[in-house]
């Protein structure tokens, strides 16, 4: 269980991004936080990862404060950054820890490639590969270490309609495999209902919980089924701002 | 020259895409980059038999290679470009390996290079042969002021270089390396060197060619041995040919020094994904 307890966030220009939040990521659910751009959503991810430090309220971790990035949480960015001098398999094997014998990383790499669909481009350079195949080594960059806590930042808003949803459908059987606790950000209001438990809906300035809404439909969903279309509607609804944003 | 080592080292940068076409302008590149200087050499040649130039002050490449060529039948070249290279080499290792470390430190570190970098920029502002006066009362005249003078001539082109390359390198991926909890040292190693790379070796580069230029000013300030002292010598004698044959060697040993640096570090950054010049 991730837990934020009345966390705020100032940044240092008097910028006041996110305001007493509370919200409970409970274990192994899919927690999908929308909002319009500028509601926090980001601020909200780099503080879980431990990038940023909240300048009031705690982060628990399973009961344990949270002080920077954690071997817990695995995080995959909206863009894939990738080391552009490592290959796929060593950009993969960035995200093990170097007490472990190189033998033992290249086969937990290997294996993580494997699962995302890349085990034929491990020696590829991320300049060699396309933004799908990039963000899927991204993924198991993430995944390899087998983190209980998954942090995605809209992860596949720079990649077409068809590889979008290719790589949410293989995210989900990622996420069915370990079932970690996984936190996706996205703006998406189609990828918010096909993937999450719970979703979060942020208000901006300063972010806030807006709304929750609970997603129980069953896997796999199908987005032209009339249940989705109505849960989509009443996402949309409780996202005012966002009519005028996505207009 | 300088085309055809470009065009000897695309195909290693463009890894595996388009492996033979890239390889077939390769020697015509090649021969592209020698029409100048053999064509000038040429009509040098036959300015200087048709009694067009005095040979006493511009002896024609013939007369230069006969120079050279007496001089190395004597063993007195050999001596004279190994002393040369012994000190470009350690004065350019030496100078290379002090900016590399300082540059990595204040390029990482901003105390740091708030404590350091206004000194090294103030330093830098001095023109470096100014230094040759002290060098010679601390450390004589033999092989340490030379050693040290191109060493310092090498080090300001390689710091400045890194300083800015770790600076410049990309936050995100910082980020990344923040969230695999990397420590100072593996942050240095494992990404702001890496990814400064490009920049350092660029900084590298225009290091060995000011080293190549401070060996002369070391080398005129007084040497019994070296390119150097061949100049001077040629200068004494009044032989135009052993200077010319000096600067020539200049050339080849300035050009290959260089060549050999980028093919030997091609390798390292062929990962960038970069333009490369088109046409």
């Amino acid at each position: 269980m991730l837990e934020l307890q009345g966390v705020a966030k100032r940044y240092p220009n008097g910028h006041l991004a996110l305001d007493s939040l509370d919200l409970a990521l409970p274990a192994g659910r899919i927690t999908v936080v929308i909002g319009p751009s500028g509601c926090g959503k980001s601020t909200l991810l780099r503080l879980l990862v431990g990038l940023e430090a909240p300048t009031a309220g705690r982060i628990l971790l399973d009961g344990e404060a949270l002080h920077g990035p954690s071997p817990a949480i695995g995080v995959v960015f909206q863009e894939p950054r990738l080391f552009p001098w490592l290959d796929v398999l060593h950009n993969v094997a960035f995200g093990l820890s170097r007490r472990l014998p190189w033998r033992e990383r290249r086969e937990l790499a290997l294996r993580a490639c494997a699962r995302v669909g890349l085990a034929a481009a491990v020696e590829a350079l991320p300049k060699q590969l396309s933004g799908g195949m990039a963000q899927r080594a991204a993924l198991a960059r993430a995944l390899v270490a087998r983190p209980p806590v998954l942090l995605l930042d809209e992860p596949f808003s720079a990649l077409d309609a068809v590889l979008r949803a290719q790589l949410q459908a293989e995210l989900l059987r990622l996420w069915g495999e370990d079932r970690p606790t996984l936190l996706l950000v996205t703006h998406d209001l189609d990828e918010a209902v096909l993937l999450a438990d719970e979703v979060v809906v942020l208000g901006g300035r300063p972010g806030r919980i807006v709304s929750r809404l609970e997603i129980a439909l069953p896997r796999p969903r199908e987005p032209h089924r009339p249940a989705f279309q109505m849960l989509r509607a009443r996402l949309l609804s409780a996202l005012p701002s966002y009519n005028l944003q996505a207009a | 020259m300088a085309a055809a080592l470009e065009s000897l080292a695309r195909p290693a940068g463009g890894a595996a895409s388009g492996r033979p076409a890239a390889r077939a302008p390769r020697l015509p590149a090649a021969l592209l980059g020698l029409v100048l200087p053999v064509g000038l050499a040429l009509l040098w040649e036959l300015a200087a038999a048709q009694g067009w130039i005095a040979r006493r002050l511009l002896p024609p490449p013939t007369a230069i290679v006969a120079q050279l060529h007496e001089l190395a039948l004597t063993g007195e070249l050999g001596r004279h470009v190994e002393a040369t290279l012994r000190r470009v080499a350690l004065g350019f290792a030496l100078g290379v390996g002090a900016a590399t470390f300082l540059g990595a430190v204040t390029g990482t570190f901003e105390p740091f290079r708030r404590l350091l970098d206004p000194t090294v920029q103030a330093l830098r502002a001095i023109p470096s042969i100014a230094w040759v006066p002290l060098f010679v009362l601390w450390f004589g005249i033999f092989e340490t002021p030379k050693v040290l003078l191109i060493a310092v001539g090498a080090f300001f082109p390689v710091y400045l270089a890194l300083e800015a390359g770790i600076r410049g390198v990309d936050r995100k991926l910082v980020e990344v390396g923040r969230v695999y909890h990397l420590g100072p040292l593996s942050m240095i190693g494992r990404i702001l060197l890496p990814a400064a790379l490009p920049a350092w070796l660029t900084g590298v580069r225009g290091g060995l060619g000011l080293a190549w230029m401070f060996v002369i000013a070391a080398e005129l300030m007084g040497a019994s041995e070296g390119l150097g002292y061949l100049l001077i010598d040629g200068q004494m004698s009044g032989n135009a040919a052993i200077i010319l044959g000096a600067l020539l060697l200049f050339a080849v040993l300035g050009k290959a020094s260089d060549a050999l640096l980028v093919a030997s570090t091609r390798r390292l950054v062929a990962w960038q994904d970069s333009f490369k010049g088109g046409g």
